[in-house]
């Protein structure tokens, strides 16, 4: 009967990491977490930005220079390792004494991916039928009007699937920053088990990956959810859906009337 | 439920469009006041930056003639809503237009034919700028159009646009789609307005003397409203009130054609222009559009229509066009355009789809 007492120790191992390291991993975790979410949310503003510039530097001569930027920003994150660009930023860029090392890792990954969102977006911008342009802007709508209210909803839709594997990605790629001494979720593992033996090695490794994959499956489930939502507008959708979508836009214009009701009965009271 | 709009009594339904341009004149006056405004002032801005240039111009030792635009423009007739003036227009090595000449009077519905590729597209689209003309110059309204101005989206919001395709906005619904010029154009005609109220206020603390009068401006709740009064009034009007809450693409051609031309309606525009509005449709589904563009020729709009519906062409134009090559071959009634065609060009497309 060896099998059995392989696999209690197994999970004998797993508990002692979890009870025995719990600080050590949390502490990865946490890092893991606050260099991916900040990344994240940088890596999509700039995305955005250099996008529209991008979209909008097409038919813009005052937009040649930015365009230019742009367009050397994407090139050159994308055409080198964000191993090299951590380094870069950690041991030239931004070795300054006493920067916090988590914010030159949240500003290296923002920035490779925001190149990576900005592509994406790009051709996702240039995926919508350029009829929705000219409709808003045959209506006397301004070109970021248009942009804004017509296209960009539209275009984001379109690119949903491609930045949640953008970020996805992201996130696993974070697990380098163990090269900048960072203690994350990996260099966590790495640090709990080293000395040991090899098969001690294993389990906090593994439990290391338990995390990872929770992580990216909470995010594809969100992803998931907005994806669908976006969806709403599409075609063949069920009758319930037309319901939904009916409810919503009803009480949509139901506060646009008490709204004004509102402000009637405020200009009374002053009156 | 929409056969039986389609077959409302044609006399009933033209008294509903009347209804609606009637009810409009006054907005749409009050509207086309306020764009006046709004242009004259982005010109006022515009003009120094044209002094500038000209003042550059000078310095290179070339001569300005001080009235060279006024010498472009031609008389200045108050029926005429439009006029283009010599238009060219090339992609490329393209030449497509090649000097187009022609006015549109109030009141005037004039219908653009001719062969495939010859450039009927792309003269109703030089006349909102949607396409910047080579060369030629377009006055709407007593103003020149320029496309790289800020004044163009005012005088755009006064020509509507109804396309082949439709392109009603694909992530908004029916009623959106109606409401989101009118609120969008509304709230930043408001904030400008509120701009120079505060500017006004603050001036009169300082100045005792300054006796301009601040201007008032609706709040906007009041914009939202009134956009989706008239959205729904619109809507009323073609029987499509139970569709408001549905997106585009569970939609049918023939109803989003006609949704598409009351969003361009919402913007109370002075012209219409419409192009192939119903050679993306089903057969079945072509006879709603036409009578909903009927009964607004009946109840006075300015149209210019590309078609090839030669039967609708010969019910509702006052005027035809037969564009070929780039250039206007012939331009006449339609009873005499179709009945007694000069141009060769011509009866050999007559003959193609007649
Ligand atoms: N954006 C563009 N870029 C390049 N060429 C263009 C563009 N738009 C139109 N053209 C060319 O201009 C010519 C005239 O096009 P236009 O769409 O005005 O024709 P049309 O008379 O409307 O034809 P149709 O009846 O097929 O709609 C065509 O040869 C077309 O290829
Ligand atoms: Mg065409």
């Amino acid at each position: 009967m060896e099998g059995p007492s392989a696999f209690e120790k197994f999970f004998s191992d797993i508990g002692r990491v979890f009870s025995e390291y719990n600080d050590f991993l949390l502490t990865g975790l946490q890092n893991t977490l606050i260099i991916s979410v900040g990344a994240a949310v940088l890596g999509l503003v700039l995305g955005v930005i250099v996008a529209i510039i991008k979209i909008a530097a097409v038919n813009n001569k005052k937009l040649r220079i930015p365009e230019v930027i742009c367009n050397i920003y994407v090139g050159v994150i994308r055409g080198t390792p964000v191993a090299l660009q951590l380094f870069i930023m950690a041991f030239v860029i931004l070795a300054i004494r006493n920067f916090p090392i988590v914010i030159t890792a949240i500003l290296t990954f923002g920035i490779n991916s925001g190149a990576y969102v900005a592509e994406n977006l790009r051709a996702g911008i240039q995926s919508v039928d350029p009829g929705q342009t000219e409709a808003g802007r045959s209506l006397g709508l301004s070109g970021s009007t248009t942009m804004a209210s017509v296209v960009l909803p539209q275009a984001v839709k379109n690119v949903i699937p491609a930045i949640g594997n953008e970020l996805i990605a992201l996130i696993k790629e974070t697990s380098i920053v163990s090269m900048i001494s960072i203690i994350d979720l990996t260099n966590a593992a790495k640090l709990i088990g080293s000395g040991n033996n090899m098969a001690t090695y294993l389990v906090p490794m593994l439990v290391a990956a338990l995390f990872y994959l929770a992580i990216v499956y909470i995010l594809t489930f969100f992803l998931r959810l907005i994806e669908k939502k976006l969806r709403e507008s599409e075609q063949h959708i069920s009758d319930k859906k037309i319901a939904k979508v009916k409810a919503k836009t009803e009480r949509k214009l139901a506060r646009i009337n008490s709204a004004y009701e509102k402000a009637v009965s405020k200009r009374k009271e002053a009156a | 439920m929409e056969k039986d709009e389609a077959k409302m009594p044609a006399g009933e339904q033209a008294d509903v469009f009347e209804n609606i341009i009637d009810s409009a004149d006054a907005v749409q006056d009050a509207a086309a006041e306020n764009n006046a405004d709004l242009i004259e002032e982005a010109e006022e801005s515009g003009a120094e930056e044209a002094q500038e240039s000209t003042e550059a111009e000078n310095d290179n030792g070339q001569e300005v003639p001080e009235n060279d635009k006024e010498a472009v423009l031609p008389d200045c007739d108050d029926d005429v809503l439009i006029s283009i003036t010599d238009l060219h227009k090339s992609f490329g090595k393209n030449e497509v237009l090649r000097g187009v000449t022609t006015q549109v009077k109030k009141g005037e519905k004039v219908v653009i034919i001719g062969p495939s590729g010859s450039g009927k597209s792309t003269l109703l689209r030089c006349l909102n700028m949607m396409e910047t003309p080579t060369s030629g110059t377009i006055v709407f309204d007593g103003a020149p159009l320029d496309p790289k101005h800020s004044s163009i989206n005012l005088h755009r919001r006064s020509m509507g646009m109804v396309f082949q395709h439709f392109n009603l906005f694909n992530n908004l619904t029916v009623v959106e789609n109606i409401m989101l010029a009118p609120v969008k154009t509304g709230i930043a005609d408001m904030k400008k307005l509120r701009r120079k109220a505060f500017f006004l206020k603050l001036r009169k603390v300082f100045d005792k003397n300054c006796t301009e009068e601040i201007p008032s401006y609706p709040s906007k709740a009041e914009i939202r409203k009134k956009a989706l009064d008239n959205a729904m009034a619109l809507l009323e009007r073609i029987g499509l009130s139970d569709k408001a809450a549905a997106y585009p693409s569970t939609l049918s051609g023939g109803q989003k054609q006609r949704i598409a031309i009351v969003r361009a309606l919402a913007m109370y525009p002075r012209v219409m222009l419409f192009d192939e509005p119903t050679s993306a449709l089903d057969p079945e589904m072509v006879g709603e559009v036409l009578e909903v563009i009927k009964e607004l020729a009946e109840g006075g709009m300015t149209m210019v229509i590309v078609t090839h519906e030669i039967g609708f062409a010969r019910e509702v134009a006052t005027r035809v066009l037969f564009i070929d090559e780039g250039v206007i071959k012939e331009d006449a009634p339609p009873a005499e355009l179709f009945g007694a065609p000069k141009d060769a060009r011509l009866k050999e497309f007559l003959s193609k789809v007649l």
